[in-house]
Formats: C-alpha cells, structure tokens, sequence
C-alpha cells in the first residue's frame, strides 16, 4: 500500500511525474488542480500541465492558463501550461504530410489524411506536447490531467514511430527504413520514466458507482499488462455524512460507501484518496484552498 | 417488419445504460418485439438485469417481448483483426506485421469491430425495435464513407507503383454496401433515433455538443436530449443541495438555449441505482412522460 502523500511528492530519483485518468465528466481538472494546488502549497516548485480543450483549469484555477509554462498568480511555486490539443494535432499531422508529399502519391496522402483523424492521433500528439513540455527544467512535480491510455503507450513501444506507422497503414511501404531513429530512444526513456513508480504516479479519477469504477478497471489492467501500474485511484464527489440529511441522500451514500469498498478491492494495493462533494463548482483559489484543506488536512 | 432503431449516445457514467434499458423494457411492455444490444465492455447489462446474458440473443426472465445481447468487444475485434490480419500474413516481415497487429488494436479498431456488428443486427428484420446502448462516433461514421476513395487507391496503386494495400482496406470494400445500407438507415429519421444523454454539467455539455456537431456534419440528426441526475426539488430542503441543484438549473438552462431545436427532456436523480426490471418500469413513465415519446 502507497502513502498519498509520499506518491505526490519528488523521490530521491528526482521530479515526480502525477497523471490523472478517467473518463471525462468525473473530474479529473478539478482533482489534478487540487493536487497541483496542495504540492505547490507544500513547498514543492510544481508544474500543472492540461489538454482541455475548453480552458477548465483556468477557470478552475480562476487564472488565464495559456500556452506558455508560466507562474500561477496568487500560489507561489506554481506554474500553469495548456496543451492545445487541436493546435497540436494540426502540426503534428502537417508534419507527418509535408514529408509525405514529397514521397507519395495524392491517393496515399488522402488515405494517411484520413488516418491521422483518428482519436490516436490526438492522443499521440498530445502526450508528445506533454513530453517536451515536462522537459521544462526546475520544477519538482508535475501534474498531468490527461493521462495516455495503455493504446498511447504501446504504440510507443513499437519498432516504428507513429508517423512511420501511419504511412504503413495507408498502404505506403517506401520509405519506411528512413525513419527518424532519435524519436525512438526518446519514447523509450519516456516509458522507463513511466514504468518507475519512484518517479510516475498513475492514478485513476472515479466517482463511486459501477460504470466508472469497471472503466477504470479495465483501463487500469490495460496499463498494467504494459508494466504501468496504478498507484493512486481517487473517489470523487463523495457525499459527506453530515450532508447527508434526508433518506434520500442518506440512501446514495450507503450506496457510494459500499462502492468505496468495491474501489478498495479492485485496486487492491493502490492508495484511496477521498474527495468529498462540494455545494457548488470548484472555481478560484479560495476554493481551492478549501478543497485542499478538507481532503489533505483531515478537516472533514 | 421494419425495425426501428435507438441508439444511445453519451459518456459512460451519465445513465446511459439505464436509459436505454428502461426504453427498451418500455417499448416489450408495449407489445413490441424488443431486443437491447450493447458492445460497452463496462455497461453491464447482465448486471442490470440481474441474469446471465453474454455472446448470443437472450431472452429477459419476466418481460415477455424483451430480448438482449452483449457483444464481447474483445471476441468481436478479434474476429475483425483477424479477417483483417490473414491476407497480409507472407506478404510482410514479422516487424512490420506486428505493428499493424497493434494498429489494429487501437479505439478505432474496437469501434468499427462494433459497428460491423452492429450493421449484422441492422440487416435482421425479425424485430419491432432494436435498441442500441452504445451509438458509433463520427469518426467511426467517417471510416465507414472512406471506402470510395479507397477503391481508387487500390486500383491507381495496383496499376501504377504496385503498393500494397492493407488489409482494413480490403475488409472495408467487401462489406462495402452493408456498410452503406447501414448509414443510409441511420440518416433516416423515420427508422432511426440518435438518443443522447448528458448531466447538467460543463464537462457533459461540452461533450454532447461536440458529438452532436459531428454527427450533423455526417448527416445524422440528433432525436432527443435527455439531461439526467437532476436533484429533485424535495430533496433541496438541504441548503447543500440547493446549491447543486441551482448549479444544474443552470446548466440545464444552457443546454435549452443550445440545442433549442430538439425535443428534450428532464430525468431526476433517484435514492438508489437504475437496476432490475421493477426499476426500469418504475423509470418507464418519467421517461416517456405518458407516451409521448413515440418510436
């Protein structure tokens, strides 16, 4: 069994990687800006690193987060960066069709074009983003909110970079020898990174009812089998005893508590981190703060 | 007999499943010869039902018109990659073959495994209404048009520089006119009803939004909205959940201003689980609100 806290902070490996997945709605942002928010509080200089496309950690945070790594106004040792996921798919995908136009024909390039629209793409694009961004020196932790699916990481893991397994797939054999080798070597001291729980943390965000916690599981075992394992699952939007005033919330927590107990037993071996439901959005620092204190400060 | 087709279309976790059974438990107690299909490995509808299901059509123990299926995502896309996999075999080395193994494990694989299902059910006429608890994305949609061009590129390449096409591609061209007798039947709003549900929620809305958008682009109209998990008025005696439910009023507010052209409709949170047959008929009129939701 981890210890939360010591699975957020830096090892003596050096800075501590914190992903969070889950599906979306269960709140992953608001889980990795409390987490971001709490290190940062603690001393640790921290770097927040977001996907959503719809600016949520901003507006979580209250702050304007842009493309830029850059301090977090009001909480000092934080720094905030948004990976914009369109944006990076675009140049990643022009990347992969400028060089492919000068090699094939306009049937392959259509057939390619297609391909890159797939959902792996982004996800591909995005964790490339994330990669040089994590590179950002000084930072002790950094906190991820989109973590890449066990798909991401076993693609990484093959002899041939994506860009060269995409113009495989659309029928392109030539070329494919010319590949660039120093992507590769790259991708693979990224997955090390990832497999060494003294510097990865992977932790799964669910609220406590049976569809989300079966994804989690499945996603999680996805992980495992490439030798990621989960360290950290996170039950979200738990209804706190003294909330629970009517029969019928009072139902839906007996209800939460027993899934609390399927969470602990599914994800035997990972940390359970508790976060209750608040009576309203998790926006601003103040908020935050709050959040901060109740679920790491055994306020609640 | 001309089936009519629900899909449900929404993020795990929104109610999904539970809608799409009680319409389906609705629609056999009307006298309708249902059958509940679902591909999600994690909606479990034996759960639900409280009886074994699996693989194959399986009758529902106490509702005499309903039957359900769960598609094992995992056997399906192995059944596709497989058909997919077999004619490349000695034509490429073991590397390159192993990566296009794991290209074909991807989502996008998973996803046209389940469509190619779904179109084998969609060719069956044996049923008044066909519910599906899983709806294909628009990049599954987008897939499936591709062909066309495709075609092309199979015979430029065969001609001119002797490439050799992939295995999907092959696949694609022989179910080629299933595929496209199965868009047509989704774009037809008379046999066809795209389901989606959300919460009144950022995140969800977000997302409904964009799926709706996509979908439109490809020529599938959306029937109806359901926003689920609203905390019903009696249950805001609490000033904690007065907060949240105001929160979802909202949310729900926005979601009326957005999608205003579609009929939409309003599901309570309730005290316990969507689960077992009593509860989807308990659910059955809130959801059709006396009917008038017709199929």
């Amino acid at each position: 069994m981890y210890d939360v806290e010591s699975l957020l902070h830096p090892s003596a490996k050096g800075t501590r990687q914190v992903f969070f997945a889950g599906k979306g709605g269960v709140g992953k942002t608001t889980v990795a800006c409390l987490t971001a928010v709490h290190t940062a509080r603690q001393g640790y200089r921290t770097l927040l690193l977001t996907t959503d496309p719809a600016a949520h950690t901003g507006s979580v945070l209250g702050r304007k987060v842009t493309e830029q790594v850059e301090p977090v106004d009001g909480i000092s040792g934080l720094s905030a960066a948004k990976i914009d996921q369109k944006q990076a798919t675009e140049d990643y995908k022009k990347r992969i069709l400028d060089d492919a136009r000068a090699k094939f024909d306009e049937a392959t390039i259509r057939a390619m074009t297609e391909e890159l629209a797939s959902p792996c793409t982004e996800e591909m694009a995005a964790f490339q983003r994330f990669i040089d961004l994590s590179g950002t020196p000084g930072f002790d932790v950094i906190v991820f909110d989109t973590a890449p699916t066990g798909h991401t990481l076993r693609l990484l893991e093959l002899p041939l970079d994506w860009g060269e397994q995409i113009r495989l797939k659309a029928g392109a054999t030539q070329g494919l020898s010319e590949g660039d080798r120093q992507q590769k070597d790259r991708f693979d001291r990224v997955l090390g990174a990832m497999r060494d729980p003294g510097l990865t943390t992977f932790s799964f965000v669910m609220y406590p009812e049976s569809t989300p916690i079966l994804e989690a599981q499945r996603a999680s075992e996805e992980l495992a089998a490439i030798g990621v394992a989960t360290q950290l699952v996170v039950a979200n939007l738990l209804i706190a005893e003294e909330q629970a005033t009517t029969p019928f919330f009072q139902k839906r927590r007996k209800m939460q508590l027993g899934y609390l107990d399927d969470m602990e037993r599914r994800f035997a071996g990972a940390a359970l981190l508790r976060v209750p439901m608040m009576d309203s959005d998790i926006r601003g620092i103040d908020k935050l703060d709050l959040l901060d204190k109740v679920v790491f400060g055994g306020v609640a | 007999m001309n089936p009519e087709y629900v899909f449900f279309s929404g993020k795990g976790g929104v109610g999904k499943t539970s809608m799409a059974c009680t319409a389906a438990v609705y629609h056999a107690d009307n006298g309708k010869k249902t059958l509940i299909v679902t591909t999600d490995p994690a909606s479990n509808l034996a759960d639900v039902f409280e009886q074994p299901i699996g693989h194959h059509v399986t009758p529902i123990t106490g509702v005499p018109n309903l039957w359900a299926m769960e598609i094992d995502p995992d056997e399906a896309t192995r059944e596709y990659k497989e058909r997919s996999l077999a004619p490349m075999r000695g034509l490429f080395d073991d590397e390159m073959l192993k990566v296009v193994e794991e290209q074909l494990s991807g989502p996008c694989t998973e996803e046209m495994a389940a469509f190619d299902k779904f179109t084998d059910f969609m060719e069956d006429d044996n049923w008044d209404v066909i519910v599906f608890d899983t709806a294909p994305t628009g990049h599954t949609l987008r897939l499936l048009q591709l062909p066309v061009e495709w075609s092309k590129h199979i015979r430029d390449s065969a001609q001119g520089s002797g490439q050799t096409c992939m295995g999907p591609v092959a696949l694609i061209q022989d179910s080629k006119q299933k595929y496209d007798d199965a868009i047509a039947r989704l774009r037809d709003t008379g046999r066809t009803q795209f389901v989606f549900v959300m919460q009144a929620e950022q995140t969800s809305l977000e997302e409904t939004s964009r799926s709706i958008a996509e979908l439109a682009a490809l020529g599938v109209a959306t029937s109806r909205i359901i926003v689920n998990g609203l905390i019903p008025e009696a249950e805001t005696v609490n000033p904690f959940f007065r907060k949240r439910r105001d929160m979802q009023q909202t949310y729900l507010e926005r979601a009326r201003q957005l999608y205003g052209d579609t009929p939409m409709q309003t599901m309570e949170l309730l005290d316990s689980e969507i689960k077992g047959v009593a509860m989807f008929r308990t659910c059955a009129p809130m959801l059709f609100q006396g009917g008038t939701w017709n199929v």
